[in-house]
C-alpha cells in the first residue's frame, strides 16, 4: 500500500517540479533527479547478515522541496539477497529488499566542483521471500537511514556522488522469541556510486 | 464463456504456488538417536508442506538440515498459509535410508507449535533388522468421539498416521518399533461435549508385525 502511494507521488510531482521558479534563498520546489549503484555490508546477528549474501542493488531519488543549502525528496532502493543458509532461513532462492523513504539533505560545498552532503530518511520497506522468481510473501517494515556523500560536479546540472549510509530496518515478525530481533531487525552500511542530474 | 472461466479457474488451481506468511518464521528441533540412544550425526531430515495429494495439490520443499554432533537439529522456515489447508511432514530423504526404516511424522499443523516453535525432544532411527511394522486402526464405537494426540511411549519410529474417513473417526497409525519391548499406546478422546479422556495401554512387541484394531 505504502509504495503504491509513493509511487503515485513521484509521477503526481516529477512534472509538476520542472515547472518551478527556481529561488535559491526561499522554499520552493527544485527538482533533482539520481540513479545509482548500491551495495549493503550487513552486520550484527541479523538473518540478513548470518543468512544472507548480498548483492548490487539500484537506487534512485528524486529531490522536490530546497531551501538555501537544504533539499528533502523521496527515494526508492531495491536490494537482492541470496539465501546462504537454508536451515537458518528456509528453503528458498532469495530475500528482496524494497524500500520507499522521504529523504532531506545539506549540501555543503568543499570547492567548486566538490560538495559534502549529509543525509537523513525515513521510510517504509519489505523484505520479499523469491522462490522460483516469484513473490511467495513478505514481512512490512520501517527503516531509517543516515549518512553522507561526497558529490563531484561536473557542471551546474550533473554530478556523480560516492555515498556511504547507515541503514536500519525494522520488520513485523512473529516467531521464537529468541528469534525476534534475528528476523525483524536489520543493519547494514550502504555504500553507493550514483548519478545526479538537476 | 462459462467454460472458458472454469477452465482459467481450473489452470490456476492446478498451477498455484505455495504462499508464505513471511512474518511468522516457524522453528523444528529434535534429536535423532539410533536405538540404543547413540546420536546420530548427519541426517538429512526435511520439511513439506502440501495441502493433500490429490489432483490440484501442491507439495514442496520448505526446509532441510543435517543433524550436528551430538545428533541435533534445528530447521526455522517461514510459515505456510496453513489457513488455506496446508500442513506439514517431517521425513528423512530415502537417500539416506538404505539402513533405516523409512521415517516421516506427518499432519502437522501450526496447531501443534507452541510460541512458534515445535520440539520432538528425541525421534529413534531403527534398522530393518532390529524391528517390527506396528499398524493401529483406531476406530470409533461413538461416532461423535473424536481422537487426538496419539503418542508412543517405547523405542520406535513414527511412519505415517491419517484419518481415513471424512468424519475423521476412523484413525490409523503407522510405526516401526523395537522387537522385543512393551511399548504404551497413550491418546486422548475428545467427546461430543468437548470432555477430554487419557487413555492409555500397553502392547507387547515380540519378533513378528502386528497389526491391531482400537475401539475408543
Amino acid at each position: 500500500m505504502g509504495n503504491k502511494f509513493l509511487i503515485l507521488l513521484f509521477l503526481f510531482i516529477f512534472p509538476f517540479c520542472f515547472s518551478q521558479e527556481k529561488k535559491d534563498n526561499e522554499l520552493n520546489l527544485k527538482t533533482s533527479f539520481s540513479i545509482g549503484f548500491i551495495y549493503p555490508i550487513e552486520f550484527g546477528s541479523t538473518a540478513l547478515a548470518k543468512g544472507h549474501s548480498s548483492n548490487l542493488g539500484v537506487t534512485s531519488s528524486l529531490g522536490i522541496l530546497k531551501y538555501s543549502n537544504f533539499s528533502g525528496g523521496i527515494g526508492l532502493d531495491y536490494i537482492f539477497y541470496s539465501v546462504e543458509d537454508k536451515q537458518l532461513i528456509g528453503n528458498y532462492g532469495s530475500s528482496k529488499h524494497n524500500s520507499y523513504f522521504f529523504y532531506f539533505n545539506y549540501d555543503y560545498p568543499i570547492s567548486k566542483k566538490i560538495s559534502l552532503t549529509p543525509s537523513i530518511g525515513y521510510g517504509y520497506s519489505e523484505l520479499v521471500i523469491k522462490k522460483s522468481g516469484k513473490r511467495r510473501g513478505a514481512q512490512d517494515g520501517k527503516e531509517f537511514r543516515l549518512g553522507t556523500s561526497i558529490n563531484y560536479n561536473f557542471d551546474k546540472h550533473n554530478a556523480l556522488c560516492f555515498s556511504i549510509l547507515y541503514v536500519n530496518n525494522k520488520y513485523d515478525v512473529k516467531t521464537e522469541e529468541t528469534l525476534e530481533d534475528f528476523f525483524g531487525k536489520s543493519n547494514s552500511i550502504q555504500i553507493g556510486i550514483i548519478y545526479i542530474t538537476k | 464463456m462459462k467454460k472458458y472461466f472454469l477452465l482459467i479457474i481450473f489452470i490456476s488451481c492446478v498451477s498455484c504456488t505455495i504462499p508464505y506468511d513471511a512474518e511468522t518464521r516457524l522453528v523444528f528441533e529434535t534429536k535423532l538417536v539410533d536405538s540404543n540412544d547413540n546420536s546420530l550425526e548427519g541426517i538429512d531430515v526435511e520439511i513439506t508442506v502440501s495441502n493433500g495429494s490429490g489432483f490440484g495439490s501442491s507439495s514442496e520443499l520448505l526446509s532441510f538440515g543435517k543433524t550436528n554432533s551430538n545428533g541435533e537439529l534445528r530447521l526455522i522456515f517461514p510459515s505456510p498459509e496453513f489457513d488455506r489447508g496446508y500442513d506439514l511432514s517431517v521425513n528423512s530423504p530415502y537417500s539416506d535410508n538404505e539402513n533405516y526404516v523409512p521415517l516421516e511424522i506427518n499432519n502437522i499443523g501450526i496447531e501443534n507449535f507452541n510460541d512458534y516453535k515445535l520440539t520432538i525432544p528425541k525421534i529413534y532411527r531403527l534398522t530393518y533388522d532390529e524391528s517390527v511394522q506396528v499398524y493401529l486402526e483406531f476406530n470409533s464405537i461413538n461416532n461423535s468421539n473424536k481422537i487426538t494426540n496419539v503418542f508412543i511411549d517405547g523405542i520406535n519410529s513414527p511412519y505415517s498416521s491419517s484419518f481415513l474417513d471424512e468424519e475423521e473417526t476412523f484413525y490409523t497409525y503407522n510405526f516401526f518399533a523395537k522387537k522385543n519391548q512393551t511399548i504404551q499406546i497413550n491418546y486422548t478422546v475428545k467427546n461430543i461435549s468437548g470432555q477430554l479422556q487419557n487413555v492409555s495401554q500397553e502392547l507387547v512387541i515380540n519378533e513378528e508385525n502386528i497389526s491391531q484394531i482400537i475401539n475408543y
